[in-house]
């Protein structure tokens, strides 16, 4: 697992002394149906809360979340590419947060990556992190 | 040369094998109040290859890394 890590940039900087004062992983199951409605800013629907995310040396709690916005913002999330959001039976939101206690409230300032081993074969499968907005104009906002 | 915007959204990058390795993409921002130290991070399942279908049968394993990067602090991680 510490191979794959090592191939994003970043990581490498990591230091020890601080504390993770909590990590908690969130996830939303979010009908297919109300999935218009919730793109819009701050009227979305959350219909259940279901904890998916487990670790042996770290319990997770599931928290309670507010709707937010796509990046791509209320009127881009109804063009088109959303509808490939849409064909599935149910939206699966994941939401994973973490607390550092010596990071102050300035989001650019600190960032969290969370290393997923989906299918728990001991090898990283994907990585979630906070990057600054203005980087990678070309990732992909899940619209076509 | 692009400006910092002060804002941050939540990027998921898969990790697996070619040609997947590298992909990346980004629905929300990251949600980050004023005062307070806590970050949450929100992805959609499709971001990380899961569905409905794992809704209360699939768990993962997962490990957080948290960095100052800006200030220059330590960082930590809690290994999963």
């Amino acid at each position: 697992m510490a191979s794959t890590r090592s191939t994003w940039p970043g990581t490498c900087c990591l230091a020890s002394g601080a504390r993770v004062a909590s990590t908690t992983a969130i996830i939303r199951f979010v009908p297919a149906d109300d999935r218009p409605q919730q793109q819009r800013c701050g009227h979305g629907t959350e219909r259940r809360y279901a904890l998916l995310a487990t670790s042996d040396r770290q319990t997770w709690a599931v928290v309670a979340s507010s709707p937010r916005p796509r990046t791509s913002g209320p009127s881009a999330s109804t063009r088109s590419g959303a509808r490939r959001v849409l064909l599935g039976e149910r939206v699966v939101h994941l939401g994973l947060r973490g607390q550092h206690l010596g990071a102050p409230a300035a989001p650019a300032a600190g960032q969290h990556q969370v290393y997923l081993d989906t299918n728990r074969d001991g090898t990283d499968d994907y990585v979630v992190l906070n990057r600054d907005a203005s980087g990678l104009g070309t990732i992909s906002d899940g619209g076509n | 040369m692009r400006r910092a915007l002060a804002r941050s959204r939540t990027a998921a990058t898969d990790l697996g094998r070619e040609p997947r390795h590298g992909t990346a993409s980004a629905f929300f921002f990251a949600e980050h109040s004023t005062n307070t130290g806590n970050t949450v991070l929100l992805i959609c399942g499709e971001q990380i290859g899961m569905n409905a279908a794992n809704l209360l049968a699939t768990n993962v394993n997962m490990a957080v890394v948290a960095q100052d990067f800006y200030f220059g602090g330590p960082g930590d991680v809690v290994e999963g």
